[in-house]
């Protein structure tokens, strides 16, 4: 397979998966201002902070953080690269560059959500129409991993998408986690008051696993037992050691057909060691923050290896 | 004028390839139609086949019109025009060796030696360079119009790089999806096959160095994401499991062309390029191309790899040495053309520019070197302003022109938002050369969406319809 | 008969300073056996590169590609022959070779005739004279002069600039001659210059196909009708096609380029 292209798809599945998260986001932001209208400000800026654009929403829109706003900046405005409507679009003009690697249906799905999208968010969300919006975003990149899943070979180019999608992934919930913990309460007296466990609760009700948390913890929401959930639980498919264990897997496929491992085998293979070596309420007393910023610039050293020693650019 | 109809001849009768599409028609409405068009539409955008139109600041994505009312010929018709439209490839193919190599053509006085040589598209180091199994023109499109029962004439030869084919495939597709039924109904000749015969064509024309183990690798080289025809290069790169290149991902290296590959570097040894001669060499042609792979020309000069269509074929396309192909034809084959041409005033000689200035507003002026339907006048639809601005132009550059009669092609009905009513039509069948010509059914038949007008051309408004060509 | 040689030892060496990722070299540095000289001895030596391709060009030069070896950071082609010349007075003779004499009536970017051009060839005729003439005409016109910028320029800029080295003059000759109607072309080549052994650069001449004698030699810059002084590397239809070498290197390297070349007279070997 071309380097260029096993470029292409990992990206593609890197912006699509990019998408989704960005409507969980707005979704998580949504629930929690609804839960709280005094403080609306609070939870937009740093679910803009959570998807990178805080800085560049502040300089086009001050510290105006409605709820408007943030949703149009995170959605579709021009002035913010990493929106929701550039991702699509990255996605799709991946899949273009990448035309000949997908299936037929695997593209269309990709095409038909650039397709959709591009029209609805010509113009701003009306509020009653976000629901529905951020459902279908996320209907249309699980109808993408569906594609994949259901009609391509179990070859390259389905362990790049997938790569691409867990990277991708792991760094999302790192980033989301951390803002949770880290920027969201007012003090540090706040813990444990009801401000935290209904951020919690949207949290999870966001990544659509509150029912799921329920049967593993309880209504223990407690950042240790958060950290536990999202961080080392290998059965929730958005966890760091589930992303990473499933990156993995794809790597070593990838590994048969090129002859063994390679740096980005040993790289990823520190992460996750790093991951399960301490119980979460270590991980808190040792500093939660530290902790995923470090896991954060790991996975991004991760990615420019693999695209190194796959020759994704000459 | 009375146009020569597609499915009503002349008059009323409706033509015999035509009487069951035609009685199909009467139990349908147009309502029925303009929903198929409709889902015909929203499938094509699905597909992705849009070309990019680049304007002021935003970039637009547009389709080509389709039409749903197909363009249907007899199996008759079908055989005159292959076997025509064969002679005429081979005769190129000849034309091209020798215009390389012994030069015969001149020293017989039949195409005048300069006109060759001292033509842009004329390629200099192809001199004496013996493409792999002597193709030059792996892909030819032949533009044909119809001006009457049985009365087809070559417009154009498209020697170079001719688009359109994947339009062709899909439309076909398309049709099938809409209108099952027909399908079942009439028999009509199979065009899916063409990427495999595409493949075939080119896996049979291995370099020099290809030693014969495996099959050769066959690679599509497209400038990019960006090209208007971007769609059709990953089209057809898919659908003959090929892969799709850029510049940037090849390079030369120990006598061959490689491509980057995640294990490494693999040797292309057909390159079905999709890049203009210009711009395929900067060390070679164009030294400012950024599109093309430097030391590609010398990588194939030494045998190291098939370029398919060899570069320097559009000396055999190009318009000023079209007027020569009756004469070309019958020097080469021994035999008069099948196929006529359109008689051509070639205004680089007196006569025929005093002719052709006197009977502007009859012609059709044509830049020689220019293609997409630019630079030309349609004498009959032009104001006498037009006229005399192209006048002027025309006696300052004679032998940039040729000028032809305007011709009455045919009409083919297309739905419009009033129902049916005729459009002028052509048709581009793609001929595929190894060591034979082999030519799918069909074509792409495209059409001038706007009434009256005789421009074709998808970047001016033209449109594109399903060819059928009937089993019987 | 003449009864000397050529002794050529010819470097040319590319410094990049740096490690070099990918380039490319294009070589033309196998002198031709033919009317004009016999090759009898010829080696060239590469250091730097790996060859990619090689191919008899449409001129008959022996064009050879070769791709720079990554990391490293210098390319040398080094030539070392001998050449005996076999005329005296330009005189190549009748045109051979796979392309049609037509072909070099084509102008190129580099020799396309503008206004100064035709100025300069009119009322030239064509015989060996008139383009004597022309010569001289034209080195009157643009004085020799290495001071000019070395890239090539199209003939029509050089003329009007008035000043030009052997590369510009041989462009004008060519652009005027075909410009005449007659053929035209370009060589590169050596010249061994009277008063010394260690030359400067290369050398390169024009020929122009007049009626009756053929392939004619015309030294524009020197006045002098190529003879036993000359011997030949590449011809074409411009200096392009007839560079000895000509590269493509990717990155901006601060390449420093030196030439080494010594052309010296030898007694023939019977």
């Amino acid at each position: 397979m071309l380097g260029k292209t096993a470029n292409g798809l990992t990206w593609m599945a890197r912006y699509i998966e990019r998408a989704e998260n960005v409507a969980r986001l707005i979704e998580a932001g949504s629930r929690m201002s609804l839960t709280r209208q005094d403080s609306e400000g609070t939870e937009w800026s740093a679910i803009l902070t959570a998807s990178g654009a805080g800085w560049a929403f502040e300089e086009h829109h001050g510290t105006d953080f409605t709820a408007a706003k943030a949703v149009d900046f995170l959605m579709r405005d021009p002035n913010n690269p990493g929106c929701l409507l550039a991702a699509v679009e990255a996605a799709r003009t991946n899949g273009r560059l990448v035309r000949t690697a997908l299936t037929r249906e695997v593209w269309e799905a990709v095409n038909d959500m650039y397709l959709d999208l591009a029209s609805v968010l010509a113009k701003p969300v009306a509020r009653r129409d976000l629901p529905d919006m951020l459902q279908n975003i996320r209907r249309h990149s699980a109808l993408i991993r569906g594609m994949v899943s259901g009609t391509m070979l179990r070859n390259e180019a389905y362990d790049f998408l997938w790569l691409g999608t867990f990277l991708e992934r792991a760094d999302q919930t790192a980033r989301m986690l951390d803002v949770k913990y880290y920027v969201l309460l007012p003090n540090e007296d706040a813990v444990g008051s009801e401000l935290d466990l209904a951020q919690w609760q949207q949290m999870l009700r966001s990544f659509g696993v509150n029912r799921a948390f329920l049967g593993v913890h309880g209504t223990e929401y407690t950042a240790a037992n958060m950290a536990d959930f999202l961080i080392l639980d290998r059965r929730m498919p958005r966890s760091l050691a589930y992303c990473t264990s499933n990156a993995a897997r794809h790597l070593e496929h990838l590994s048969q057909t090129h002859g063994g491992d390679s740096e980005a085998h040993r790289k990823l293979a520190k992460i996750r060691e790093d991951l399960s070596a301490r119980p979460a309420d270590t991980i808190i007393r040792e500093g939660l923050h530290e902790f995923l910023d470090g896991f954060v610039v790991k996975i991004s050293e991760l990615s420019d290896t693999i695209a190194k020693i796959y020759r994704f650019t000459a | 004028m009375a146009h020569f109809d597609e499915m009503t001849g002349f008059g009323d009768i409706t033509r015999q390839p035509y009487q069951s599409y035609e009685t199909w028609l009467k139990e349908v409405d147009t309502d029925h139609l303009a929903k198929k068009a409709n889902r015909a539409e929203s499938l094509f955008r699905r597909t992705g086949i849009t070309f990019a139109v680049y304007g002021s600041d935003e970039v637009d994505e547009r389709l080509i019109p389709f039409d749903v009312v197909p363009r249907i010929m007899s199996a008759k018709e079908w055989a005159y025009l292959e076997k025509g439209v064969t002679q005429r490839v081979e005769a190129l193919n000849a034309f091209l060796h020798d215009v390389y190599h012994g030069q015969e053509i001149f020293k017989a006085g039949i195409v005048p030696e300069e006109l060759v040589l001292n033509n842009e598209a004329y390629c200099p180091p192809m001199i004496g360079v013996e493409p792999p199994a002597g193709v030059y023109t792996h892909i030819v499109g032949t533009d044909i119009v119809c001006t009457g029962e049985g009365d087809y004439f070559v417009l154009e030869d498209n020697a170079r790089t001719p688009s359109g084919v994947s339009y062709m495939l899909e439309n076909r597709e398309t049709m099938m999806q809409m209108f099952p039924e027909l399908f079942a109904q009439m028999k009509v000749r199979e065009v899916a096959h063409y990427p495999e015969e595409l493949r075939r064509s080119l896996a049979s024309v291995p370099p020099p160095v290809f030693d014969g183990n495996g099959r050769p690798t066959v690679a599509v080289l497209t400038p990019g994401i960006h090209n208007s025809a971007y769609f059709e290069h990953s089209f057809l790169a898919d659908q003959m499991g090929a892969e799709l290149v850029d510049a940037s991902d090849l390079r030369v290296k120990n006598g061959r062309v490689v491509m980057r590959t995640t294990t490494g570097e693999e040797p292309i040894d057909v390159l079905y390029r999709r890049i203009d001669d210009d711009f395929l060499d900067p060390l070679t042609f164009n030294p400012d191309s950024l599109l093309g792979v430097p030391g590609i020309m010398d990588v194939y000069r030494a045998g190291g790899i098939t370029i398919a269509n060899a570069p320097g074929t559009g000396i055999a396309d190009d318009k000023a040495i079209y007027s020569y192909m009756p004469e070309i034809v019958r020097f080469y084959t021994g035999n008069d053309a099948i196929l006529p041409n359109v008689p051509t005033h070639r205004c680089r000689e007196k006569d025929a520019l005093a002719y052709t200035l006197d009977n502007l507003a009859d012609l059709v002026v044509k830049e020689v070197h220019g293609s997409g339907g630019y630079g030309m006048l349609v004498g009959t639809a032009a104001s006498g302003k037009e006229r005399d601005d192209f006048a002027a132009k025309l006696l300052a550059k004679p032998e940039n022109y040729i000028a032809q009669p305007t011709l009455s092609l045919s009409t083919c009905p297309i739905l419009t938002k009033a129902g049916l009513a005729p459009r002028h039509v052509d048709l581009r069948p793609f001929s595929l050369v190894s060591d034979k010509v082999k030519i799918v059914p069909g074509g792409l038949t495209r059409v001038a969406l706007t009434e009256g007008s005789l421009v074709v051309n998808s970047s001016q408004g033209g449109g594109t319809k399903d060819t059928w060509v009937l089993e019987a | 008969m003449v009864d000397v040689s050529l002794r050529i030892v010819h470097e040319t060496r590319y410094d990049y300073g740096v490690p070099m990722g990918y380039g490319l070299q294009r070589l033309r540095v196998r002198a031709p056996s033919g009317a004009a000289q016999i090759v009898e001895a010829w080696d060239v030596t590469i250091t730097g590169g790996s060859q990619a391709a090689r191919f008899t060009d449409q001129h008959g030069n022996e064009s050879e590609l070769y791709v720079l070896t990554p990391g490293a950071s210098e390319f040398v082609v080094r030539i070392e022959g001998s050449v005996k010349p076999l005329i005296e007075d330009g005189v190549v003779g009748e045109h051979d070779g796979s392309a049609p004499l037509g072909l070099y009536l084509r102008p190129t970017p580099l020799t396309m005739p503008g206004q100064a051009v035709r100025a300069l060839s009119e009322s030239i005729g064509t015989e060996l004279a008139d383009i004597h003439a022309l010569s001289a005409r034209i080195l009157e016109a643009m004085p020799f002069d290495t001071s000019v910028p070395a890239n090539a320029l199209a003939a029509e800029d050089v003329l009007q600039r008035g000043a030009g080295v052997c590369q510009d003059h041989s462009h004008v000759m060519i652009a005027c001659a075909r410009h005449l109607g007659l053929p035209a072309r370009y060589v590169t080549g050596y010249l061994k210059l009277n008063d010394r052994e260690e030359q400067g650069a290369g050398h390169a001449w024009a020929e122009v196909h007049i009626p009756g004698l053929g392939w004619t030699g015309f030294d524009v810059s020197n006045g002098y009708a190529p003879d036993t002084r000359y011997a030949r590397l590449a011809t074409g239809c411009d200096s392009r096609e007839a560079a000895p070498v000509e590269g493509l290197i990717f990155g901006e390297p601060q390449t420093t380029l030196s030439v080494a070349l010594r052309v010296e007279e030898a007694a023939a070997q019977q």
